[in-house]
């Protein structure tokens, strides 16, 4: 085994590198190269902080017990960011605008910027949180006792070998180092966030390799392993659903909550939002995540079960235990890494995000109170800041240290860390309900805090100080002072449920009772109700109305400059306000007096630094006049509201109309170009149908009134005559069948058609006419190709008139027409080629129209009926098919069509 | 467009149908039954999970690869 030094080593190691990585983080940051400005992934990773040690450890203890029943942990979350595509994103959008700092700050700023409220969620937090925090401390401590019994330390008992405080202390070092830099906060910790992003691939890492190991190394496989569970009784009971069924729904629940509403979550996935857009990839990435880290933990559960005889070793530490069974101390070393990994991320966010709520909404709303800022002392208070900031983070860490050594023993890592959910859960009502609801008020959030926060400390953090011997049993068994109904852990009778789901119910109906009761029938005061609009239509107001403030007086830009110089120091203040003078085109030195929107401006700023709530009351004390024109805002508000609504409306109502206009054009267009070619249609067919007539009345006249005219002569015109009384009867004949075509009584003759055999024969019908006017024909065919259902003749008569309407169009003597057939995946294509002049790609829709006449802008020459064309797009589309026309520049015109292997 | 949202929306209550009861119930029925050797209710659970991932992240590679703007409903 390894000599304990060793272990130290690497977690010292290992420690020392997450502090590199969070410096290299930090320093990109300062010179303005961000890891995460651009990427996704790390922001998806950091989310990850929510699989702690309680996954790592804890996941497997409870499927050991429950079967599936850790899963719920894992699906809320996932369900959640389905949703988060609309909450998720919500809050982020409001926390930007607002500039948010932690989630006691959106609360408070939500209900009028509430001291009250941030103190309260402030002082739930960190009650609530403390059980969580000192559930990492034991998860070290214990997975490190794990590790070093075959080593020779065991736990002494004494506090200067005990593992948990050092890593206690050297979190709290890390807290301060790279979460209290700056003081303001629209300054995300870069360097935190890129180790804890670090982490959550080292765990995720040893994870899979203890899984890969027991699966794969201890058994043959995952079939092998769950079929040997199958044959032990014990086991079978863990394979269904009813161990981990009735409280399922619950716990699913609490996970969705706890998602979003856990200090450190909204830290991670709000505060340190660096882009909007990279919730996208986190809305898929981050459940892909937890479904990656909880493959193995049944296979672990089972192995570990199998592996140990009942009882012999705590399943929590199955992880580490089974590899250190089987002799792999540096796989165990690595587990325990994880395992450090995990807890460590935890305590790094949830500390940074309580000092600065401790800070933010405890201690300087006191400090504002008794009078210890006031304005008339002008020293740099932003070392003060970072020194409460200080603080806090160590006494958290402490208070949690203290905690897992008093009661933190009596609980399995589970059930510890879901009474922290659970306390959590209480923001919901607060929160979900301040986004989607203008009418919550600030009593109502207040009364329903305090309600649930007071219920589930009933109902759960008092009966574990009862389970550690902080207060008599019985206060469990038979309830206070011996009152049945006012059992902890039956409140009301209420019995059958588990602790933890008996104590969400009963919380979340005090609490969303009391929110909902006091919000219907209280007042609300002017600013809540800004502050209730500006964060429910977060996305229907723009830029200008959010830093609509509500300070109509004015303050001396002398003033507003010292405040912000106080809390952010006086280069940043300088800095900022100069971008912002310089982006407005202001000139602080000159203008004495600051406008409302300056004042806002400062006042953002503030809010970043020391909260919603504080700022204003520090903008307070300098603006002068007291001149808020709460109603008068109001209504500018309510205003722009309707004046947006009434605004959208008539932008739909004019793009419908907009389109039922354009679609009128259209058609109408389409009407007068149909009744144009009627007009041209009936014209041509006239002109077309007189020009045969009259020759042949003529030749007729001619012949009737010389009787003793010469037989040549005689011969000839009776020819002529003949030769055009045919055209007569063809033209006739084309008019009359697209008539039929169209009006679908065309009789066809449908059957299978050999392609081949109809081009080969429309090619030597047409042959005799390409020779007299000497243009060369060619013919490519294919060996053979598929039968089509088609009509034989229409078929041939399409190919002819493509033919012949192709050698019209070339020159003699140069002219070369091709026609080939070819086999397409899903059917045949004929393509005739020419080299003629080609047509203008305008025309490709109206060349088959009917009576389109290819010489008739250009060479007034026309050469055809005009029908043709015409009539091959109807044979073709009523057989299923398509026709086209496609031209190659200087190279002739190219008529296609295409009839599928299943007509229609 | 409203699509995105519509189909998170959709999606969301799939998710929840699928891994809930009493659609879970349907396939807890020990551990008989097996795929690949897995019994069914875990190698259900896990394949429910990971179809509703992809499925999501399908909607959203379709809304980036469509012109739809930012989404506005809130």
């Amino acid at each position: 085994m390894l000599p304990g030094w060793l272990i130290g080593v690497v977690s010292f190691g290992y420690l020392s590198l997450l502090f590199a990585v969070a410096y290299y983080g930090d320093r990109r940051a300062d010179r303005g190269r961000s890891l995460i400005a651009a990427n996704p992934y790390i922001y998806t990773l950091s989310i990850a902080v929510y699989c702690t040690s309680w996954t790592f450890y804890g996941s497997v203890g409870r499927a050991a017990s429950t079967g599936v029943g850790f899963l719920p942990i894992y699906l809320g979350p996932t369900l959640m960011f389905v949703l988060g595509w609309f909450v998720i994103r919500k809050i982020i959008r409001i926390s930007k605008t607002q500039n948010i700092t932690s989630i006691a700050d959106f609360i408070a700023s939500r209900y009028g910027k509430s001291h009250l409220l941030g103190g309260l969620v402030t002082v739930i937090a960190v009650v609530g949180i403390m059980p969580y925090i000192s559930l990492q401390l034991k998860a070290v401590n214990t997975s490190f006792g794990v590790l070093a019994i075959d080593t020779g330390i065991a736990q002494s008992g004494s506090v200067f070998q005990d593992t948990a405080l050092y890593v206690a202390l050297l979190m709290a070092v890390f807290s301060i180092l790279f979460g209290t830099r700056h003081i303001d906060a629209t300054e995300h910790h870069e360097g935190m966030v890129v180790a804890v992003a670090f982490e959550s691939v080292v765990k995720l890492l040893a994870f899979l390799a203890v899984g890969v190991f027991v699966t794969f190394g201890l058994f043959d496989g995952l079939g092998d392993l769950f079929g040997r569970a199958a044959k032990v009784p014990e086991l079978v009971k863990l394979m269904d659903f009813d161990v981990a069924g009735a409280n399922w729904i619950p716990l699913t629940f609490l996970a969705m909550m706890a998602i979003i509403l856990l200090p450190r979550q909204f830290q991670v996935a709000v505060v340190e939002n660096t882009d909007e857009r990279h919730l996208d990839k986190a809305i898929w990435l981050f459940p892909l995540y937890l479904l990656a880290i909880n493959v193995f933990v049944l296979p672990i559960a089972f192995g570990g079960l199998l592996y140990f005889p009942s009882g012999s070793v705590d399943a929590d530490t199955f992880v580490l235990a089974l590899p250190m069974a089987e002799q792999r101390p540096w796989l165990a070393l690595f587990v325990f890494i994880g395992g450090l990994s995990a807890a460590t991320g935890m305590l790094i966010v949830a500390t940074i995000a309580l000092s600065t709520m401790v800070c933010n909404d405890l201690v300087m709303p006191v400090l504002l109170r008794f009078g210890r800022l006031h304005l008339s002392e002008s020293q740099d208070l932003s070392g003060l800041l970072k020194g409460i900031r200080r603080g806090a983070i160590i006494l958290i860490l402490l208070l949690g240290y203290l905690y897992f050594r008093l009661i933190g023993e009596s609980y399995a890592l589970v059930t510890i860390g879901l009474v922290s959910f659970a306390a959590s859960a209480q923001f919901a009502p607060a929160i979900l309900g301040g986004i989607y609801w203008k009418g919550g008020s600030r009593n109502g959030a207040a009364a329903g805090l305090t309600a649930g926060f007071a219920v589930w400390a009933y109902t759960l953090l008092l009966p574990s100080f009862a389970r550690s011997g902080w207060l008599p049993g019985s206060f469990i068994d038979a309830g206070p002072l011996g009152l049945a109904l006012l059992k902890p852990y039956a409140l009301f009778g209420l019995e059958g449920l588990d602790h933890i789901s008996h104590a969400l119910f009963w919380s979340l109906l005090a609490n969303i009772g009391a929110y909902v009761g006091l919000s219907l029938f209280g007042r609300r005061t002017g600013i809540e109700r800004i502050q209730a609009m500006l964060f429910v239509e977060v996305f229907r107001r723009d830029e200008a109305t959010h830093s609509l403030g509500h300070w109509r007086g004015t303050a001396a830009v002398r003033d507003l400059r010292n405040i912000a110089a106080r809390f952010v120091g006086r280069q940043r203040a300088d800095q900022i306000l100069g971008r912002y003078a310089a982006s407005r085109g202001l000139d602080l030195a000159k203008d004495t007096e600051a406008d409302a929107d300056l004042v806002s401006f400062v006042e953002k700023l503030l809010a970043g630094a020391i909260g919603a709530a504080s700022a204003r009351a520090m903008i307070a004390t300098s603006v002068k006049g007291e001149g808020i024109g709460i109603e008068e805002i109001m209504e500018v508000l309510d205003e722009t509201s309707q004046v947006l609504e009434y605004s959208r409306r008539l932008e739909q109502k004019s793009a419908e109309l907009e389109e039922a206009t354009r679609d009128l054009r259209e058609a109408n267009e389409r009407l007068k170009e149909l009744d144009r070619l009627k007009d041209e249609f009936l014209s041509t067919v006239t002109h077309e149908l007189r020009t045969p007539l009259t020759s042949i009345r003529s030749f007729s006249e001619i012949l009737h009134d010389n009787p003793d005219m010469v037989e040549e002569q005689r011969n000839e015109f009776l020819s002529i005559v003949i030769r055009e009384s045919e055209r007569l009867s063809r033209l006739i004949n084309q008019i009359l069948d697209l008539a039929r075509i169209e009006s679908g009584h065309m009789e066809w003759r449908l059957g299978d058609v050999d392609l081949r055999q109809v081009v080969e024969e429309a090619a030597s019908s047409l042959r005799h006419m390409f020779d007299d006017s000497d243009i060369a024909l060619e013919v490519s065919l294919p060996d053979s190709v598929p039968i089509v259902q088609g009509d034989r003749d229409q078929l041939t008569q399409v190919v002819i008139n493509l033919l012949s309407n192709a050698g019209k169009f070339c020159e003699p003597k140069k002219g070369r027409v091709v026609v080939r057939l070819t086999t397409e995946t899903d059917g045949l294509m004929v393509k005739v080629a020419d080299n003629g002049p080609g047509i203008d790609p305008l025309d490709f829709g109206t060349v088959f129209e009917k009576f389109y006449q290819g010489g008739a802008d250009g060479t007034g020459n026309p050469t055809g009926s005009g029908l043709g064309l015409a009539i091959c797009r109807s044979i073709v589309e009523f057989l299923g098919g398509r026709i086209w026309v496609e031209n190659a520049p200087g190279q002739g015109a190219t008529f296609a069509f295409f009839i599928p292997y299943r007509g229609s | 467009m409203q699509g995105t949202s519509e189909r998170m929306a959709a999606l969301f209550l799939l998710g929840a149908l699928l891994l809930n009861p009493p659609l879970l119930d349907i396939f807890d029925v020990g551990p008989g039954t097996t795929v690949f050797g897995i019994p069914l209710l875990y190698f259900y659970i896990f394949t429910a999970w990971g179809i509703l991932i992809a499925l999501v992240g399908l909607v959203i590679r379709r809304h980036h690869g469509g012109m739809e703007p930012p989404d506005r409903t809130g």
